[in-house]
């Protein structure tokens, strides 16, 4: 087993991950020149917590407790470099002052100064009372992400998270609990997004009911569906693109244990750049299982900014990413970090399940791959540290079509 | 396999005895990952029964605006015109004010765009006029054209779980599906719908015939 676990476990495998394991499936939010926004990693990442209970089984130290630990699984990555702290109880705020949020005008004083930058709360509705009050509906686990990010810069100021204490009441109704390992999975997805990563589709089979004990360990924490609480544990992608984000430099660091793979996807006429198509990287030097348990992925184009449909890939009139390059040469551009090793590369649609929210990538609505997807290729052997580019691939019988900005 | 509002008990447990031995595993989502939230599947029986409006409707205007009371509360405010309403009483046109949590969200108005054709399973407002679709994305479906003179609908997490247990539920509530409504449930796991189907299902689900 050489995924990262929660807690001690995950410090006694940490050597193992940094000796050669790799990827994720990128960052959440860019910037207009397509770069990605990240917290600063000059300081640990000062967050705060709740002074009142997570709900009530669960008293504030155990729900601070596990706070820090879900923090710790991305921490605890030793080829990152991002780094959590907890600086104490919510601050004070224009109309907050008891440290424990427990109303809706008591969310909106936090969520204030969250905007402003000035904290990072983590924010217990013990109750639920603040879910029905801005949102009505106890389907919400919980949520987080940046709260206040600085264009300029291209830094993370704040962010922001709540969590839904009737998901651990020990009350089946008004909503029945999740187990305190699949409340926690969700809150470690939830700090990564909190930490700047996006979603990321790899053992897609995995979100169709049908999911190998091989596909379940590679299955990313960063997946769009919580299909097991086994996602508490990160997977090669989750772990590679924390590694990516924020490169812990050094022996055991980020450039000593992963390379980079980068190319471009095609139409077949080999030379017009295909957006949306997700690239998955799999292991295969590795023994049985691997090219499941160790696979990384990206959607081509990820730093572009597609406005304009065009006559294939025919986003949605009006779907356009608020963000990200217009550089034409980023359309079908991918790069992933993937662990020291020898890869195979593949192209997928993604998965139409897997849109509006949930989406991959830098569209809302996934689009299918036109023509016939190419059998992967490679072997590609990446030494840690180095870069393999020009991997390009080229879908196979699509039709005919226009330049990018020429339309049909 | 079906799912609950939450994953049940007994889906649990079977979960985790499938994950003990390791062999291939059949799994359901206990929860959905929607922009920068996670949520627990909801149904369609559970969405009828939830929602106080349910609508199809054109986007007229989306902006994003600050709460006129929770001031510091980002919030997208969308106005449709309303083309059919299947539960509820709107008419004409229909306004409704969306909290927003995630930063992208602000930047692109959670994905309400003018001229998009929606079908809309809404949540009653709250004390501080706030709706949200029932199971968020869930409840927020896409309509687009089938390219047959038809129109498919399809919600934020590609209609996963909409219909599960929907024909024991039937049976249950008196509920009658038409053959191609039942071959429908029967079958579908995921996946763009018929609006003219789905929406029957929820006029009947809802009570309204």
């Amino acid at each position: 087993m050489m995924r990262a676990t929660r807690g001690a476990a995950f410090a006694t495998l940490t050597g193992a991950l940094a000796a050669g394991i790799a990827s994720a499936g990128g960052p959440l939010a860019l910037r207009s020149n397509g770069q990605a926004y990240i917290w600063s990693t000059a300081t640990a990442i000062q967050y705060r917590t709740d002074d009142g209970r997570l709900s009530p089984t669960v008293s504030e130290s155990a729900a601070r407790a596990r706070v820090q630990a879900m923090f710790a699984v991305w921490q605890n990555v030793g080829s990152a470099s991002i780094r959590y702290n907890r600086a104490g109880f919510i601050d004070n705020a224009p109309g907050f002052t008891d440290g424990d949020v427990s109303t809706a005008a008591e969310f909106d004083a936090i969520e204030g100064d969250c905007g402003n930058g000035n904290q990072s709360p983590i924010v217990y509705d013990a109750t639920g009372a603040i879910f029905d009050a801005v949102i009505g509906d106890d389907a919400v686990i919980g949520f987080a992400g940046p709260c206040a990010v600085n264009p300029n810069s291209g830094l993370i100021i704040a962010g922001h998270a709540v969590m839904n204490g009737l998901y651990q009441d020990g009350q089946a109704a008004p909503i029945q609990d999740l187990t305190a390992a699949e409340f926690d999975a969700t809150f470690i997805h939830e700090f990564g997004h909190f930490s700047g990563l996006d979603h990321s589709q790899v053992n897609v089979e995995c979100a169709n009911g049908f999911c190998g004990a091989d596909a379940l360990a590679g299955l990313p924490t960063m997946f769009p569906f919580l299909v097991s609480d086994q996602q508490g544990t990160l997977s090669i992608d989750d772990v590679a693109w924390i590694s990516k984000l924020y490169p812990q430099g050094g022996g055991g660091g980020f450039a000593a244990t992963h390379g980079t793979i980068s190319g471009r996807v095609f139409f077949s006429d080999g030379e017009t750049q295909m957006q949306y198509a997700n690239v998955v990287a799999r292991r295969i030097d590795a023994g049985g299982g691997e090219p499941r348990r160790f696979a990384a992925s990206v959607v081509s184009g990820f730093r572009f900014r597609a406005c304009r449909p065009n006559p294939i890939t025919n986003p949605p009139p009006g779907d356009c990413p608020p963000a990200g390059s217009e550089d034409p040469s980023l359309i079908g551009f991918y790069e992933m970090p993937v662990p020291a090793g020898s890869y195979t590369i593949e192209v997928e649609s993604i998965d139409p399940q897997f849109n509006a929210g949930s989406s991959v990538g830098p569209s809302d609505f996934p689009i299918a791959i036109p023509g016939t997807v190419p059998t992967p290729i490679g072997p590609i052997t990446i030494a840690a540290g180095a870069t393999s580019s020009g991997n390009d691939i080229a879908v196979l019988g699509t039709p005919p079509r226009f330049d990018q900005f020429e339309g049909p | 396999m079906h799912a609950g509002p939450v994953s049940s008990d007994a889906h649990r447990q079977r979960l985790r005895g499938a994950l003990a031995v390791a062999a291939t595993l059949l799994l359901a989502a206990p929860a959905f990952a929607q922009r920068g939230a996670m949520t627990v599947p909801r149904d369609l029986q559970q969405m009828s029964e939830r929602a106080a409006d349910i609508i199809r409707g054109t986007v007229v205007s989306a902006r994003v605006e600050k709460h006129p009371e929770l001031t510091n509360l980002d919030t997208v405010v969308v106005t449709l015109r309303v083309r059919e309403t299947v539960k509820g009483d709107a008419r004409g046109t229909f306004t409704f004010r969306q909290y927003i949590w995630d930063i992208r969200d602000r930047w692109d108005a959670a994905g309400y765009r003018k001229g998009q054709d929606l079908l809309l399973v809404l949540n009653a407002p709250t004390r501080y006029g706030l709706t949200s679709p029932v199971g968020i994305e869930q409840g927020r479906f896409r309509i687009r054209p089938d390219g047959k003179g038809g129109y498919l609908a399809l919600n934020g997490t590609g209609n996963t779980h909409l219909f599960d247990g929907i024909a024991v539920m039937a049976g249950q509530k008196g509920v009658a599906l038409s053959r191609k409504q039942a071959a429908l449930v029967a079958k579908h796991h995921g996946g763009p719908v018929e609006v003219g189907e789905l929406m029957a299902m929820f006029r009947a689900f809802s009570g309204g015939e």
